[in-house]
């Protein structure tokens, strides 16, 4: 039986067995010499890596997507090269965007809930038409005026004359059919009613031309586009004119698609333009001029030039500022949108060169009839401004797509205000309500839309010089004020590199018109600023500037946290890190703390301060304010807080503990202390901190002269570490931070916790192996692994020396892993085998009474020296797992695992072991194990060699 | 052929990165497979060597946080090549143990790592090689750790292998060569 | 039994031509019956006639003239298409073409008009004959007649005109009419029916008042009897009427006037011995307590 037979420990020497290969020194190698033959990396599309900066991966792709953020130029600055197909579809995609964009912007600028009185009369749609077939047999096709007193400004005198008799006549009780709308006049329409009534207009329009009934669908729509001359509720306008154009749209996608479906397309085309330029009134006429400018434009280049002459030529004469504002803004998106069609004229389409004059015009217009309104409130003012914004936006950004927006002096006539001339002096400018709120408009559209390049330093000097005179003049509120300074500050964040003399200035003139403004005006306009100052200026520079800043927000009743935050992360992104450490800095991040309630963006804070400085962290009040942001992150944490939200708090926290790096390591571990005590229950952290302080050690090892650090302090950080892994919940876990700390604390000869922390990790050992897998709560925990990888960490931590050699763990660790792999009703698989030839050749090597690997300046190290009494024990437990091990494979199936385990042990076998005294049992003890083995074809060249080692004399 | 075979990073536990030198030489596009040891320890380490080549194979470390597999075996030319991180194998880096696993794996060459300590030895007509740490960070037994990263150039039947070590910040390279037996 | 269906296609699909000028086209006989269609010929007629009607409110002022003149044929031409045979079941398509002749003084070929008292009309009639029994089948189609336009450009003559309360017609209320000026020019007062009407115009100065529209209107002038005669009835109509301004625009802004001339109720101005078609533009401004002020002037509309 197995109890028969007994062995002995050979010794082995590696010297015999391995022959260490001789590396020949050499210059030239294969990574030598891309320095002469360098594949550019532009070339590769792959970034660049940084080579000044230390960067760990992570930081690496934040700091390149950065950088990309940074020198990327706008879009639209593409569209000004000359377009192939491709580009022209981009474009028209881009018109689509921003018409969306327009129409998102006038629908949500109409305050939905609110019930405004639109119109005084409607008639049902079906009227409409109707109205006009009495004057069909005039000489005029236009249908004639008859709607309701509400469109009396379109009306000519007779036809006004002839409503009011309609009127009287009501009143005299006489039978008319517009009795019915009469009643409905002393109601009146709401806004929702009016949009449901164009909504049947519509779906009567379609209805009409399907029925071909044509003309009369045409009457419908300019009935429709009346609507649009009377301002009504100014708040509706936005809304009516979407829902109008919409019509307006439908309409000529009608007609366009009859023309180009027609074999007579131009006669089409053109009867219906004759029929659309014969429209009495001004307003319907125009817009259906530009709803078909499609189809004109499928006709000669001289007609549809002249159209387009006709439209904005005959929008002067529109003297409404706001009605003559969206008229000249429906008609610019028509004509951008035909630009493609038609060949361009001297390079340049011709639709493009009207947008500017178009936007002059307007806004010349908006000033004559806002200059003849004083009956306006502030409020108004404001309320015309937010009209009017998305208007002129969309028409500079139509304007910034062409050519002709990179040139600056073009530019520069947008921004000078309406009324100021260049000939007059600044302090000339007119300074009425109606002129300071176009001016506002104007520009903060301008700001907006126009390409950075257009706003050079000078330029913004004199925008700044402006809002400072509007603010003393008190003509634009101190949001208007803010809005102008954030957009020209966000144009000069685009403009990139900027000769640091003229910013100075700049930063100086500006600053100064924030300090009075309310804190929500002033933090959105010092963001960008202080982004913009973070590029370019020194620390000192962006010190003094944050102090201003602190003393604003200090003295603020109430501080809008969002917009701090979003502040400090503007600075923090592009500055160097060494504002970080500036007592400004901390000072706002603690204003921050203090005033924010919302997690995500404290820990967006903090994410900031660590991605973009990934310099280690050398000062302790900057570590001290970090941890104080996670701290209050964590504290708001509760049961709804997700996982998500723990771990990147964790994944915050791990960083700064790993980032921090102090002159005193005493002073270092007390942070770490300090952050055990802050978050208990955040796992990855106390990880993490167990990695902190093992490296901390290391660390000042290796900077101290001796390579030693005093006892003292490694006691301290093992106990750390040893008290912080007792926390965890997995024991896989647990048992290798334990053994990478028994690593640490016998590398710095800490040895008594270096056993204990070995013999716990024994213990999780004995725990992982025998629980039901997974051995912890959390299923997909990352530190599960396979037994074998597992005893194979523990049996060779036992087995090796560490470097100093200092001294050899007891035998005793060594029975406590035996005793662990062997408990335990694990049943006799080939993982088992594996784990049991594992203990075994520890066992084995724990016999050595030399070092198996002789010359000492080999390592790893064989523990040595053993006692014959610890000998004696090692050899008892050796037997016990071969006897285990033969027993295990005497009774397992066939199986390319089981052969695998065999040939593992019959390893072991060859290499440690002798029998006793030329013993019979030896070659009938391992019987099993080579029929297992030679039953596996396939590892038919390891028993050939396996055989091979047990027949060479060297080995036995 | 290049192939980078390096490992043990320990980022960002216990260093912080790669040794700026080192980052130097690994460029993109220069190298075909990257053969790595394991202990990356996090993704982005996987991450940044998928910056460097598309072709990565990853064997598990004792304190990997992604589950890869515990041995591999890549062919690349006429070589099969056995990957495995070697804390498995007690007592660590022990020959016979190294060739019983290139048996097993029927590899030509087998590179293992953990004990942060560059080596490479022919044995039995087998080669095997350990790249050592690429941050030089400290080892279980170990905080004295040359830095160090191997590149195979394989050419055939032949493979040259150059060694790159950081020693007193300069960066060292040697070379080895090894040739299959037919 | 149903009928057969004609259709006179011209080739020209706008169906405008000059003199000189064939019309060229076919005449498409739809036969819906299975069996045959039996005809005795086809002809084809072109014919041109002027009719020139005195408006009832013009009537028995005036002595000179006759009363109501008989409509003049101005040109009439007659061919065969088709002998007499059969169409089967089906389509069939019969080209033909018909000269329409140069004008010459003696016979004089207009352009075509509709007006209220003059009718210029051309048409195609096309009459297919058939048997004692059965009516012919008749189908016409009008075609327009437009003279050639001119080969060298009309010299511009540039027509300003100026609207102040002291140069207005109606002077009896000049005391409620605000102090306005309003200025403008039309480029020139010979205008080709192709292009637009261009002109500009601008409010210089309104005070004491406002300015509510200003429209552009075009008239037109049929006079009935010798032009010569100043006795003869002349009738005024509008033809087109555009709205160039609405509301109070600014002072000093020259809003430019872009006006296509509509292709129905125009023709080239003409005179005759016994009929005149004149045109007429009327700048009309309605100020906003109702008053119209208004400037009349006489264009000539030329092809």
């Amino acid at each position: 039986m197995a109890s028969d037979f007994r062995w002995l420990v050979k010794e082995r020497d590696w010297n015999l067995e391995v022959s260490t290969s001789k590396p020949v020194p050499v210059k030239n190698h294969p990574l030598s010499s891309q320095h002469s033959i360098a594949v550019p990396n532009k070339f590769l599309g792959l970034p660049a890596l940084p080579t000044e900066c230390p960067l760990d991966p992570l930081s690496l792709a934040d700091g390149n997507s950065f950088i990309d953020s940074k020198t990327k130029t706008p879009t639209i600055l593409h569209e000004a090269q000359p377009r192939s197909t491709s580009d022209l579809f981009n474009f028209n995609e881009e018109l689509k965007q921003l018409w969306t964009d327009l129409i998102n912007e006038l629908n949500s600028s109409c305050s939905t809930n609110a019930n405004v009185l639109v119109s005084a009369y409607l008639p049902p749609p079906e009227h409409l038409c109707n109205d006009g077939s009495s004057d069909q047999g005039s000489a005029t096709p236009a249908p004639a005026a008859v709607v309701g007193p509400n469109v009396k400004t379109s009306l000519t005198g007779r036809q006004c004359i002839a409503w009011r008799l309609k009127q009287l006549e009501l009143h005299e009780g006489g039978k008319s059919a517009i009795s019915a709308a009469a009643s409905a006049a002393s109601v009146g329409f709401t806004n929702h009613q009016f949009s449901e009534w164009l909504a049947a207009a519509k779906t009567h329009l379609q209805a009409l031309w399907t029925a071909d009934k044509r003309s009369l669908a045409l009457k419908l729509t300019i009935q429709c586009v009346r609507f649009l001359s009377m301002l009504g509720p100014p708040e509706f306008y936005g809304t009516k004119f979407v829902l109008i154009t919409d019509l307006l749209d439908t309409l000529a996608d009608l007609v366009q698609g009859r023309v180009s479906g027609n074999k007579l397309a131009l006669e089409t085309g053109r009867n219906w333009l004759s029929k659309i330029a014969s429209i009495r009134e001004l307003l319907p006429r125009l817009y259906l001029q530009a709803a078909l400018l499609p189809v004109s434009a499928l006709l000669s280049q001289s007609e549809y030039e002249s159209t387009l002459g006709c439209i904005f030529g005959g929008a002067r004469g529109v003297s409404d500022g706001v009605v003559n504002a969206f008229l000249r803004i429906y008609s610019l998106r028509k004509a951008a949108a035909t630009r493609g069609v038609r060949p361009q004229t001297n390079g340049v389409p011709y639709s493009d060169a009207q947008i500017k004059i178009s936007i002059q015009e307007a806004v010349a217009a908006l000033q004559w009839s806002w200059s003849n309104d004083d009956t306006c409130s502030d409020g108004d003012w404001q309320h015309r401004s937010r009209l009017i914004q998305p208007l002129l936006l969309y028409a500079m950004k139509l304007f910034a797509l062409t050519p002709a927006a990179l040139d600056e002096t073009v530019c520069k006539d947008f921004l000078r205000p309406p009324g100021m001339g260049s000939d007059k002096g600044p302090s000339k400018i007119e300074c009425s309500s109606s002129a300071s709120t176009l001016q506002f408009s104007v520009l903060c559209s301008a700001l907006q839309a126009l390409p950075p390049q257009a706003f050079a330093v000078p330029l913004a000097h004199s925008i700044a010089q402006l809002t400072a005179l509007r603010q003393t003049q008190g003509a634009w509120s101190n949001s208007w004020c803010s809005c102008v300074l954030t957009h020209l500050a966000d144009r000069l964040l685009l403009l990139g590199p900027v000769s640091g003399v003229a910013l100075v200035p700049l930063l100086a003139a500006v600053l100064p018109l924030l300090q009075p403004m309310e804190i929500e005006c002033y933090l959105t306009a010092a963001t960008p600023w202080l982004a913009f100052a973070a590029i370019h200026c020194s620390v000192a520079d962006m010190e003094s500037l944050l102090r201003h800043m602190v003393r604003r927000v200090t003295t603020a009743d109430s501080v809008p946290a969002a917009l701090l935050v979003a502040m400090l992360r503007g600075v923090l992104e592009r500055a160097t890190s060494a504002v970080c450490y500036t007592e400004s800095m901390l000072a706002l991040l603690a204003v921050a703390q203090s005033c924010c309630s919302d997690a995500a963006l404290l820990s967006q804070l903090l994410g900031s301060v660590l991605l973009h400085n990934a310099a280690p962290l050398t000062s302790a009040p900057l570590v001290q304010q970090l941890l104080a942001l996670a701290e209050a992150v964590h504290n708001s944490h509760s049961l709804l807080t997700t996982e998500d939200e723990r771990r990147l708090l964790s994944q915050l926290v791990s960083t700064v503990i790993q980032r921090v790096t102090f002159h005193d390591p005493e002073e270092q571990l007390g942070v770490l202390v300090a952050v055990r005590a802050a978050f208990p229950q955040l796992h990855s952290v106390l990880v993490a901190l167990v990695h902190a302080a093992c490296s901390l050690l290391v660390r000042t090892a290796r900077l101290s002269r001796n390579g030693r650090v005093n006892v003292s302090l490694a006691r301290s950080c093992v106990a750390f570490s040893f008290i912080s892994i007792a926390s965890l919940e997995c024991p896989a876990q647990r048992l290798r931070l334990y053994l990478l700390t028994a690593s640490v604390a016998r590398q710095h000869a800490a040895h008594g916790q270096a056993d204990s922390c070995l013999k716990a990790s024994i213990r999780d050992l004995n725990v992982c192996l025998n629980s039901p897998s997974p051995p912890c709560p959390t299923g997909d925990c990352w530190a599960h692994c396979s037994p074998t990888s597992w005893v194979g960490a523990i049996a060779g931590a036992l087995v090796g020396t560490p470097n100093p050699p200092t001294s050899s763990s007891g035998v005793y660790l060594i029975r406590g892993l035996v005793q662990a792999v062997m408990s335990g009703s694990r049943p006799a698989d080939a993982t088992s085998i594996m784990v049991w030839c594992q203990a075994l050749n520890c066992a084995c090597g724990a016999c050595q009474s030399s070092p198996v690997y002789a010359p000492a300046t080999v390592e790893p190290l064989l523990l040595c020296g053993a006692s014959p009494e610890q000998r004696a024990e090692a050899e008892q437990l050796c037997e016990q797992l071969l006897q285990h091990v033969c027993h295990a494979c005497s009774s397992v199936r066939n199986g390319a695992e089981y052969s695998g385990a065999a040939s593992q042990a019959l390893l072991t076998v060859s290499c440690w072991l002798a029998s006793k005294a030329h013993s019979p049992s030896f070659t009938s003890a391992l019987a099993p194990l080579w029929s297992l083995l030679q039953r596996n074809p396939q590892q038919a060249h390891v028993l050939r060699w396996l055989q091979q080692r047990f027949s060479s004399p060297v080995l036995r | 052929m290049l192939v980078l075979v390096l490992g043990d990073m320990h980022i960002p536990y216990r260093e912080s990165s790669l040794p700026v030198k080192f980052k130097k030489l690994l460029v993109p596009g220069r190298i075909q497979h990257i053969l790595c040891t394991g202990n990356l320890c996090t993704r982005d380490g996987f991450d940044y060597l998928k910056t460097l080549a598309a072709d990565v194979h990853v064997v598990r470390g004792d304190f990997d946080e992604s589950q890869y597999p515990e041995q591999k075996v890549v062919r690349v030319g006429q070589f099969r090549i056995g990957l495995c991180h070697g804390h498995q194998l007690v007592p660590w880096g022990d020959p016979a143990a190294l060739a019983l696993l290139a048996r097993q794996l029927d590899a030509d060459i087998l590179i293992t790592g953990h004990s942060h300590k560059f080596q490479a030895f022919e044995a039995e007509a087998k080669f095997f090689i350990n790249p050592g740490s690429v941050t030089g960070a400290y080892s279980a037994l170990d905080s004295a750790v040359v830095p160090s990263f191997v590149l195979m150039d394989i050419q055939s039947s032949t493979v040259a292998t150059y060694v790159y070590q950081l020693i007193d910040d300069d960066v060292k390279v040697e070379r080895i060569e090894y040739k299959k037996s037919v | 039994m149903t009928a057969p269906i004609l259709e006179i296609v011209l080739k020209r699909p706008s169906k405008i031509y000059n003199p000189g000028e064939t019309l060229y086209g076919c005449l498409v006989v739809s036969n819906p019956c299975k069996s045959d269609l039996k005809h005795d010929g086809i002809i084809m007629q072109l014919e041109g006639v002027l009719s020139i009607l005195i408006p009832p409110s013009k009537q028995g002022l005036i002595d000179t003239v006759v009363n109501s003149l008989k409509p003049t044929v101005l040109h009439s031409e007659v061919l065969e298409i088709c002998r007499a045979g059969k169409f089967p079941h089906g389509t069939s398509e019969l080209p033909f073409e018909v000269l329409l002749p140069i004008s010459s003084p003696k016979k004089p070929i207009y352009e075509t008009f509709h007006g209220n008292s003059i009718n210029i009309h051309y048409a195609l009639r096309c009459t297919v004959k058939r048997s004692l029994l059965s009516k012919p089948l008749i189908q016409m189609t009008e075609f327009l007649v437009e003279h050639k336009p001119s080969s060298c450009p009309l010299p511009p003559r540039v027509r300003e005109f100026s609207l102040t309360p002291a140069n207005v017609n109606n002077a009896g209320e000049r005391s409620r009419l605000p102090n306005f000026s309003i200025t403008g020019r039309l480029d020139s007062d010979m205008c080709s029916l192709s292009k637009p009407l261009t002109g500009e115009i601008c409010v210089q100065e309104c005070s004491g008042g406002v300015v509510n529209s200003i429209e552009v209107q075009l008239h037109r002038l049929e006079t009935c009897g010798n032009p010569a005669d100043h006795l003869a009835p002349t009738e005024t109509s509008e033809v087109q009427s555009w709205q160039v301004c609405d509301g109070d625009v600014a002072r000093g802004l020259a809003i430019p006037l872009c006006l296509p001339l509509p292709r129905v109720f125009t023709c080239a101005t003409v005179s005759s011995r016994n009929f005149a078609i004149g045109f007429e533009v009327i700048i009309q401004v309605a100020f906003c307590n109702d008053h119209l002020v208004k400037e009349t002037i006489p264009i000539v509309l030329e092809r």
